[in-house]
This record gives C-alpha cells, sequence and structure tokens, in this order.
C-alpha cells in the first residue's frame, strides 16, 4: 500500500483549497492519491465520478485547478506541477539518490523534465523577485523624511535624480534613509537649509551632501529670528 | 540695587542696544572698567521689561557673536534661545557692561578656539569663567578697601 504526504494545513492555510466547493476539495485529494510518483494523472473523470460517486463537470475542475495542475497537449494527463516539489524537495539531476533518480527518469519519460526544471527556476526567480518587491516595499514605506513638505519632497526626487544622472548611483531604501537622517541634521530641521544644501552639492557637482559652507549661510540664517527677538523686544513702544 | 533707573523700553535700547554698548564700552579693556561703570543687572531688566524682553536681547547679543565668528556649526534659534533662558537663570546678576565684555572678549579668543562650533555649553563655560574671575576681582578689591579702612583708624 503506498503512502504520500499530505499538507495537513491546507484546510485552514490554504486560500485556494479553503474556497474550492466540497466536491473540488474531494476530486483534489482523489488527485493527489490517484497520480503517479510524479504527480502525472491520466484524466479519466468517468472513473473518478464512480470512484468518488459524484459527477463531475470537466470545466469546472479544469477551472479550479487551472493554476496547481499542467495539461498535457493532448489533454489526456494532467501533472500536478507541486507534487514533486512537496513530497520529495526540489529535485536535483545530480543527486546520488535512486529514489530521486527514478522520478527524474519518470518525469523524463513524460517528457516533463525540461518543464519541471523550467518551472523550478522561473519559480525561483519568481520567488526572488517578490521577495525583494515585498522588501522594498516595505523598507520604501518604512522612510521617514525629516520634512513631509511638498516642497522638500520633490527637492529630494531631483537630488536622488542628479545622483542617477551624474553618478549612475541609486539609493538603496536604507542608504536613502541615512541621507535623509544626514540632511535633516546639518540643516538642523530647517527646511529651507535643507533644500539650500540639495541646491548647493547640484551646483558644485558634489556626490554628497554637506553643511551649508558660511558664505551661503549669511545670507539670512537669523534674519526671521531677528525679527522676532526685535518684535518682541519692540512690543509696546510707542 | 539699581544704580540707573529706566522708564521705558526705548529708553533702554536707547543706552544699551548692542550697537550703543560697543560705542560706549569699546575703550574698557579690564575688568575693574567694567565693574566700576554704573549700570543696570539682567534681573533688573526682567523685573521692569519682562522676561521676554530680557531673552531677546540676550539672544541679540548671541546671534551677533554667531554672525561673528567663522565656523561650520553655528547655533540655532533654539539653541539661542534655550542659551539665553540658562543666562538669565544663572547670571542674573550681571549687568550689561559685563554682558558686552564677555562677548567682547569671546569674539578676541579670550577664552579659546571654536574648532568650527558654537553652542550653548560652551558660551555657559566662558559666563563661569568671566564670573570667576569677577568674582576673584571684586574679592581683592574688597580686601584693598578694607585694609584702606584698617590702617586708617585712629585710637
Amino acid at each position: 500500500m503506498g503512502k504520500r504526504f499530505t499538507d495537513i494545513s491546507k484546510w485552514t492555510n490554504n486560500k485556494w483549497y479553503f474556497n474550492l466547493s466540497i466536491e473540488s476539495k474531494l476530486f483534489w485529494i482523489y488527485l493527489l492519491d490517484s497520480c503517479d510518483s510524479v504527480g502525472v494523472w491520466e484524466e479519466n473523470i468517468k472513473l473518478a465520478n464512480i470512484t468518488i460517486g459524484y459527477t463531475y463537470s470537466l470545466d469546472t475542475l479544469l477551472k479550479d485547478f487551472k493554476k496547481q495542475i499542467y495539461i498535457f497537449k493532448d489533454n489526456r494527463k494532467w501533472w500536478i506541477k507541486d507534487f514533486c516539489d512537496f513530497q520529495y524537495g526540489i529535485l536535483k539531476e545530480d543527486s546520488l539518490s535512486k529514489p530521486i533518480q527514478s522520478y527524474i527518469s519518470l518525469l523524463k519519460k513524460h517528457s516533463l523534465w525540461i518543464v519541471y526544471e523550467k518551472g523550478i527556476d522561473t519559480l525561483k526567480e519568481k520567488e526572488k523577485d517578490i521577495e525583494k518587491e515585498r522588501v522594498e516595499e516595505k523598507e520604501k514605506e518604512q522612510i521617514i523624511y525629516p520634512f513631509g513638505d511638498k516642497d522638500f519632497l520633490e527637492f529630494w526626487d531631483l537630488w536622488k535624480r542628479y545622483k542617477k544622472e551624474q553618478f549612475r548611483f541609486v539609493y538603496k531604501p536604507i542608504g536613502e534613509q541615512a541621507a535623509l537622517k544626514k540632511i535633516g541634521e546639518i540643516s538642523r530641521q530647517n527646511k529651507d537649509i535643507a533644500m539650500k544644501i540639495i541646491f548647493q552639492s547640484m551646483s558644485n557637482g558634489w556626490q554628497g551632501l554637506f553643511a551649508l559652507k558660511t558664505d551661503f549661510d549669511k545670507s539670512g540664517m537669523y534674519d526671521e529670528f531677528r525679527l522676532k527677538n526685535i518684535k518682541t523686544m519692540a512690543d509696546g513702544l510707542s | 540695587m539699581d544704580l540707573v533707573k529706566f522708564k521705558t523700553k526705548e529708553e533702554f535700547l536707547v543706552e544699551y542696544g548692542i550697537k550703543n554698548c560697543i560705542e560706549r564700552y569699546s575703550g574698557m579693556r579690564s575688568l575693574a572698567e567694567i565693574v566700576d561703570t554704573k549700570s543696570i543687572t539682567l534681573a533688573s531688566v526682567k523685573r521692569l521689561y519682562g522676561v521676554a524682553f530680557i531673552i531677546s536681547y540676550i539672544n541679540e547679543w548671541i546671534v551677533s557673536l554667531n554672525e561673528f565668528v567663522n565656523i561650520q556649526r553655528k547655533m540655532s534659534p533654539e539653541q539661542i534661545e534655550k542659551t539665553s533662558g540658562y543666562i538669565l537663570d544663572d547670571f542674573y546678576y550681571l549687568k550689561i557692561p559685563d554682558i558686552y565684555f564677555l562677548f567682547s572678549e569671546a569674539k578676541k579668543g579670550r577664552y579659546g578656539e571654536f574648532y568650527e562650533s558654537l553652542d550653548g555649553a560652551k558660551i555657559m563655560s566662558w559666563f563661569d569663567k568671566y564670573t570667576e574671575q569677577r568674582a576673584e576681582f571684586c574679592f581683592k578689591e574688597g580686601m584693598r578697601e578694607h585694609e584702606k579702612t584698617k590702617d586708617s583708624k585712629i585710637f
């Protein structure tokens, strides 16, 4: 009597399986038990109907399982795409394991080995991209700007474009966050000074962000503050 | 006790605006001259015109120092405001000529190098140094006066 692994979490943690009708759920289990050792099932709906005790519509099954199965060109066989990975892990041609070699032979016999390899690589790349995208999105969401002002955000975008054009440099989220922290510090949390710092670097062709040079700084750093002091002292003067 | 009384803020500013202080006291080069000058204390200014006034006044002194020195990291308005508050808290007994003398000594580098930055802690340390020197001077002057009086007693 053959035995196979089953995913016990499919009942609650698998959204696709959860949303299947009761009949399709039962068919899926039948499919997993009836396929060969590499997940290939020779399509025989009539037999399935008799065995399970329910009359299935082929169209409904194809619709329910379209992502999970690979239909052979002659429509006579179905291949459960993730079957091998779930049961045995990723199959490698250089494996010394006899069972693994037998599975690979069977896949080759079904002319599925190339599809299997392609699927794994594509899947891996896809997963990597998805993961990378997910991490980048997460990091992007978490970027904290020293000033939420629209003017500053536009200036910051300009700075990033300048870095890309001039130095072929693109900030990673961590690097961008560090640069934003730096500009917050060297501008002493003053948005106008921060924008002047960006302008100073771009107009001088600099790669980095630096505190405003003194002569630039003299052009009004304390103007507002002095005005405030004078108004306070003048308050009440005739 | 105030040696000089002012009626209005205008009179005070005419007398003790920064430019006027520089003109009036620029000839004074020693503690003796500064201490002997009749003037008003920071505490008295606060009492007469309110805390906002005196803080703004001290702010202007600190701003003038920041604008005078050629350093990379100047003080922010918030830092200046806080420092003025601390000066008023700890050194309320100082007079306007003392403030002038301290800041002019700082500009001349008598309290040491700036090392490219200026901050509240640095300024407060100058005030500590200045008041120490001032206290020592006043003590010695007091002793000298006491000796004079002692010698002149006739039995």
